[in-house]
């Protein structure tokens, strides 16, 4: 494959271009092609190998976008905020260039890169593109030092993976210390109701932007909280240190708040959000930004979602497009691989949320609670690398809110008993079906043993989500996920 | 005895050192108790309170952020300390999990910075060998008398004991410092250790241990009614098995 490359190598050696970049992408088009052969995703090895032999070929390759790059962080909801946004953008005439999810280390930027650009180091129709990445926490620093975004999103910080991510504060301060070597020319854009990430203002050497709920409205919406779970992170003034006052939580941490210590609070927002209806499908959401208001439907279910397009929202704003295009886009997106998917399996609806920390898997929790209770439920907890190995997030998450549930349940995944267990102790009197192992026997197991047209509801962490999809997708009743994004 | 017993438990800063999902120890002696017909009340004692502890049977501190561990260390010798102190040398039932375990010993010596002095209820002391040190982080199988513990740590500091019993004996992971096999301490009915997981539901003999003792304490000597462990007992052997230890 390489030997009539290596001829034009040579020439392009003589002729000013970056030769180590021009073999880093030819040895990535190589990987991807054996990747291809293998039938295996192939979302990380193009990338690690180019990043091998020019470890510069990010910065090098992004830095040639013509509409500039958004960078995408957060604990929870990148994913599905990255494909709104990637909606949005499209909507507003451009052309977004995306990592694919689960691949969102500098590697799986490397590999997106690379797969659109040529041998001579260029990325092909590149003055028309926009980059869009959505970045893992520990990962942000890294690329960040690569990519100069020209819209830099945070969206929330919550406990997750603390064997491998480590304590909040110090993702934070490591945040920070990236943010400000950024450009004056780089505009954050900052979920005002996450108190920890709308400080990161401090940090910020050019524009900010604030999005945020202002308030739930109907039954429906679920009225705010008043009282933080226990699991609940950012309690305490990211400033001084002092307990924070909250007025309106609208779940975890996220909400109304102010420092009785030292005025820290809540900042005005550049792009407001009224939630009218919130349920198991939909919400009904009112944005408001520089007295344009646009009050649109979204089809993706539960209060996570709700700010996952608010702050798709405000990135489109920022990067050109008019909130109406964007709300109207928003409004028919579907959302990301395994959050809220839906397939059709032998009669049956399955759902397939991903759950992988306490806040995200609460509110998945609310929202499948409202849903069908006669559903089968299959919990797929597994502890692989992915997945972090440090299950014991499962007895700070809720699980009692599902013990109302009225069909079978059924736990999965390599600590399905530790899932049962924490269901024992949830209240839940009846014996759950424990399926250990190999995930696609417990996901088959639920759907065949589910009553005649009756829904099965998988939530499921990590690896066990994409081996649930994979069952799936074997069936042909949802796409392969590496060939969902463009 | 009159009437159903009824215990009383002091869950020291809830929220400011609950970072490993702690709570569900507390959620485990509550049901373990309800079971059986025991209440146990919970009372949340936060910064600044200073609650007289010989009016409580059990005593549960969990782990916190190093910066929020500074927040309550300060905090447990200013407001809680001597009542604490005394109380515990009294037989007070306690359960201190890894930050908690190193509030409650002699000291800690943090990655940066200076000493801070502890409790001193354990006798052991602890030091952090400095922030470029790897973490103790994983599942930990630990031998008991005749029985295991299982759970999952992760701490920087190491915890060398200068006078208190080990809990127990490490067979998988690091336990107190990853060279001497000792995992946690016991200093009259006070236990520390490492370990998270939640530790006390996959571990149900200690959480009775736990509560028998509080009874006891009150001078209430009764065999606890046998529970069904079997869901307790699966979890516990699947991660034995997983660490390839035969139960």
């Amino acid at each position: 494959m390489l030997e009539p490359v290596i001829p034009r190598l040579r020439r392009l050696a003589a002729s000013r271009i970056n030769p180590r970049l021009s073999l880093a992408i030819v040895a990535a088009h190589a990987a991807s092609a054996a990747s291809a052969i293998l039938r295996r995703g192939g979302t990380s090895l193009p990338g690690l190998v180019s990043l091998r032999i020019e470890p510069d070929c990010v910065r090098l390759l992004a830095g040639q976008l013509g509409d500039g790059s958004i960078v995408v962080a957060g604990t929870n909801g990148k994913t599905t905020t990255s494909a709104l946004i990637a909606d949005a953008l499209r909507a507003g005439g451009k052309r977004v260039l995306h990592n694919r999810a689960g691949s969102n280390m500098a590697r799986g930027i490397a590999t997106t890169l690379t797969r659109e650009s040529g041998i001579a180091g260029n990325v092909k129709a590149a003055s028309r593109l926009t980059g869009l990445f959505e970045v893992d926490e520990a990962a942000l620093p890294g690329v960040l030092a690569q990519v100069t975004p020209q819209v830099l999103v945070l969206t929330n910080l919550f406990r997750d993976q603390l064997d491998r991510y480590g304590e909040l504060a110090t993702t934070a301060e490591r945040w920070g210390e990236a943010i400000r070597r950024l450009p004056s020319n780089t505009t954050l854009v900052l979920n005002a109701d996450d108190p920890l990430v709308a400080s990161l203002a401090d940090s910020a050497p050019g524009a900010v932007y604030h999005y945020g709920i202002s308030s739930w409205i109907g039954a429906q919406a679920g009225s705010s909280l008043l009282k933080p779970a226990l699991s609940a992170d950012s309690l305490y003034c990211p400033r001084c240190a002092t307990g924070l006052d909250f007025s309106a939580i609208a779940y975890a941490h996220l909400g109304q708040y102010a420092c009785p210590s030292c005025g820290f609070s809540r900042p005005v927002t550049q792009l407001d959000v009224v939630v009218r209806e919130c349920d198991v499908e939909s919400s009904v959401l009112t944005y408001s930004s520089g007295g344009v208001t646009s009050q649109c439907e979204l089809h993706l279910p539960g209060r996570y979602n709700a700010y996952n397009a608010a702050a798709a929202v405000a990135a489109a704003i920022v990067a050109g497009v008019p909130l109406p295009l964007a709300t109207k886009a928003i409004s028919g997106s579907r959302g990301a691989f395994g959050r809220a998917e839906r397939a059709n399996v032998d009669g049956h609806d399955v759902r397939l949320f991903l759950i992988k920390n306490p806040t995200g898997a609460d509110e998945v929790f609310r929202v499948v609670g409202a849903g069908d209770r006669d559903a089968t439920l299959v919990l797929l907890l597994s502890d692989n690398a992915a997945d972090g190995e440090d299950i014991s997030w499962i007895w700070d998450a809720q699980l009692e809110l599902l013990v109302p549930w009225t069909g079978p349940v059924l736990c999965g995944g390599t600590r399905a008993e530790d899932m049962a267990l924490r269901l024992k102790y949830a209240g839940d009197e009846r014996t759950s079906t424990v399926v250990p192992g190999d995930v696609g026997l417990a996901v088959r197991r639920a759907v065949e043993s589910a009553g005649s047209g009756k829904p099965v509801t998988i939530l499921a962490t990590y690896t066990a989500m994409l081996a649930a999809r994979a069952v799936l997708a074997r069936g042909g009743h949802v796409e392969q996920y590496w060939r969902t994004r463009k | 005895m009159n009437g159903s017993p009824k215990l009383r438990l002091a869950y020291l800063y809830p929220r400011l050192m609950n970072l490993y999902s702690d709570a569900g120890n507390i959620l485990c002696l509550t049901k373990r108790c309800g079971w059986r017909g025991i209440e146990l009340v919970v009372d949340e004692v936060d910064l600044k309170a200073s609650p007289d502890f010989r009016n409580y049977d059990l005593v549960f501190l969990g782990g916190g952020e190093d910066r929020q561990q500074t927040i309550a260390a300060n905090d447990l010798l200013e407001t809680k300390g001597d009542s604490l102190l005394d109380a515990l040398g009294n037989g007070l039932v306690c359960l201190a999990i890894c930050g908690g375990y190193q509030l409650l010993a002699e000291s800690y010596k943090p990655a940066t910075g200076e000493q801070l002095p502890g409790l001193g209820h354990f006798k052991a002391s602890t030091v952090h060998p400095g922030p470029g040190a790897p973490r103790c982080v994983g599942n930990v199988a630990a031998r008991r008398d005749n029985s295991w513990l299982v759970g999952f740590e992760n701490h920087g500091g190491r915890t060398t004991l200068t006078g208190s019993r080990p809990l127990a004996s490490v067979a998988v992971g690091s336990g107190n410092n990853g060279k001497d096999g000792n995992e946690g301490a016991i200093e009259n009915n006070a236990f520390g250790t490492y370990l998270h997981g939640s530790l006390l539901p996959k571990n149900p003999d200690f959480a009775d241990e736990l509560i028998s003792l509080a009874l006891l304490r009150r001078g209430i000597d009764i065999k606890l009614a046998p529970i069904d462990n079997t869901v307790e007992v699966r979890a516990r052997n699947a991660l034995l098995a997983k660490l390839g230890v035969a139960s």
